[in-house]
């Protein structure tokens, strides 16, 4: 899976994004999660799975959702999970945007 | 019991009603277009930086006593090698900084073309065409080495070269660069959607249609603009950005002042206590009068004049910025030695970042958002830095801003970077000091509280 983190200048989602990988599985090594400035979004969006938004550029959500269309799940990461970087926590999260994506698609 | 619930009123306010107002704010497209045309050419002021520090070593030849050290001795070479090599070392400054509004003209060109789905480096060029064209209309000129006292008239006059003159395509083109950028894609979008455009047949390659496409645009923009400069001259006697920058400059003078920094920081960390991204919502207009602030003390220093403005991006960035949004470097000190363990992770985990500006971890972690007992240091110590900051370098005791470090600079030196005075990180020094007073009494409250649902917490673990 590829995991795409977005905040303003992509500077402390980057440092989510460190955790995150921390928290992976051996079997989930070769998973991608990066982070970008928000003025990346539009050129990077569609290598990704899912995306997930700092809570501080939640006013960003509807109109990358829009660019990002309706296959790649864009959701906001909770404030308390982004502040201590629990990185489990907001894998978890991931894993389960992109189950209910694929969940949705079957249908 | 009373004052809680009238913050919780006011906080309920700024969510309901001031957070939806910033979020439109910060994605109408045209602010959008420039806070990001405008950090697009941020790298280009690092760049020009660069040469500007190489010209201006940390001393003064004039006050330094009879007997230099060392250290100052080589201070004194590389101060005399600059004063003897400055035009070459100013050169990349001179085609970066230089001429930044052509940059800025192009940046924000291309930026809302994109956000309007149209060709963005049709936009770009036409941008910065138009641009040139109202800010820096070439002239024949005679470069004035070539010249000496024996040559006639005539003579000189062969010497002749047309060039384009720089002096509108620095600071003071900034805020017509903005507006052409702007104009020039509305104008294209404009005729797209009534259809005005050069359609080629089917079988033309779409790449050759494209390139007719922005033909008319082209045209109107170059033309238009063109008749709008001449008549501009004409009456005024001056070029458009000139007026423009005339108009401008009481809100210039406005943002430029201490209380300018207090009024900008304290919208900034209201955002921010909302948990909204501050800087990125605010800096679509603050951004362009910071940034032309700095390049007209660069070009200042240049010209060995006193720098004019205070309030800058790098003045934001490193002495009220100190460690993030809401000036937090000193919070991060108390949460580490904190007795309470959840504090003090939390200061483990922001320190690193912190010394580098970036405080999310404290903001989303500590909380701050929404915390009404930080409520109060939170919003408002930045701003009180930047008073102080302000009131400092008007006296004269800390050097002014004139080049751009990255924000990410650990704050002590991208303050003595931006300034070349050492001064400079002393006051860095000393804000952290303050911040830690104004802070503390807040921390503490906060902690005691902590502390307290800590020992709760492990008693019901131990039921």
């Amino acid at each position: 899976m590829k995991i795409l983190l977005v905040c303003a200048a992509g500077m402390s989602t980057s440092l989510v994004a460190e955790s995150m990988q921390d928290a992976l599985s051996e079997a989930e090594k070769d998973w991608v999660i990066s982070a970008e400035a928000s003025e990346q979004f539009q050129d990077v969006v569609n290598e990704y799975d899912v995306v997930l938004l700092g809570p501080q550029v939640r006013f960003k959500k509807d109109e990358f959702q829009k660019i990002a269309g309706a296959n790649i799940p864009v959701a906001i990461i909770n404030t308390m999970d982004y502040g201590r970087c629990r990185g489990d926590q907001i894998l978890q999260m991931a894993k389960e945007l992109y189950k209910n994506k694929t969940v949705g698609e079957k249908i | 019991m009373k004052q809680m619930n009238i913050f919780k009123n006011f906080s309920q306010f700024l969510e309901v009603k001031i957070g939806p107002m910033a979020a439109s704010f910060a994605n109408q497209k045209h602010i959008l277009a420039v806070r990001n045309g405008v950090i697009a050419a941020v790298p280009l002021t690092i760049v020009g930086g660069i040469s500007l520090i190489m010209a201006f070593p940390p001393i003064d030849p004039t006050r330094v006593s009879d007997n230099p050290n060392i250290f100052t001795q080589m201070l004194l070479m590389w101060h005399s090698w600059a004063s003897a090599n400055m035009a070459t070392i100013l050169a990349p400054f001179n085609m970066t900084m230089g001429i930044m509004s052509l940059f800025v003209a192009m940046a924000v060109g291309y930026n809302l073309s994109i956000s309007y789905k149209m060709n963005p480096l049709s936009g770009a060029m036409t941008a910065a065409t138009t641009f040139l064209l109202v800010a820096a209309p070439s002239q024949s000129v005679v470069v004035l080495s070539k010249i000496n006292d024996s040559m006639s008239y005539p003579l000189i006059k062969k010497l002749g070269q047309d060039a384009l003159p720089l002096k509108f395509m620095d600071a003071k083109g900034m805020f017509t660069a903005i507006l052409v950028g702007l104009l020039v894609v509305e104008i294209a979008r404009w005729l797209k959607q009534r259809n005005i455009v050069i359609k080629m047949p089917k079988g033309v390659p779409p790449a050759v249609a494209s390139s007719f496409e922005l033909l008319i645009p082209l045209i109107i923009c170059v033309f238009g603009f063109h008749i709008i400069s001449l008549l501009c001259e004409s009456n005024f006697g001056m070029l458009i950005p000139e007026v423009i920058m005339k108009s401008l400059a009481p809100f210039v003078g406005a943002v430029d002042s201490a209380g300018g920094t207090f009024v900008i920081a304290t919208m900034m960390n209201l955002l921010w206590f909302i948990g909204l991204h501050g800087p990125a919502i605010i800096g679509g207009v603050s951004r362009p009068f910071l940034d032309s602030n700095l390049l007209a003390n660069a070009s200042d220093k240049i010209a060995g004049l006193p720098l004019e403005h205070i309030y800058t991006t790098p003045f934001q960035d490193f002495y009220m910025q100190l460690g993030g949004s809401g000036a937090t470097l000193a919070l991060v000190f108390m949460l580490l030695w904190s007795k309470s363990k959840q504090l003090k992770g939390i200061g483990r985990i922001g320190l690193l970042p912190g010394l580098f500006n970036i405080n999310e971890p404290i903001i989303f972690g500590l909380p701050l958002i929404f915390n009404p007992i930080l409520f109060l240091p939170f919003v408002f110590v930045q701003g009180i830095n930047g008073v102080i900051a302000y009131t400092v370098t008007e006296m004269g005791i800390v050097g002014g801003t004139f080049v751009t470090a990255p924000w990410t600079t650990p704050a002590p030196i991208g303050a003595f970077l931006s300034t070349m005075d050492w001064h400079a990180a002393a006051l860095i020094l000393c804000l952290i000091v303050i911040d830690f007073v104004l802070y503390y009494p807040f921390f503490k409250i906060y902690e005691r509280q902590c502390i307290k649902q800590e020992a709760e917490g492990s008693d019901e673990v131990s039921k």
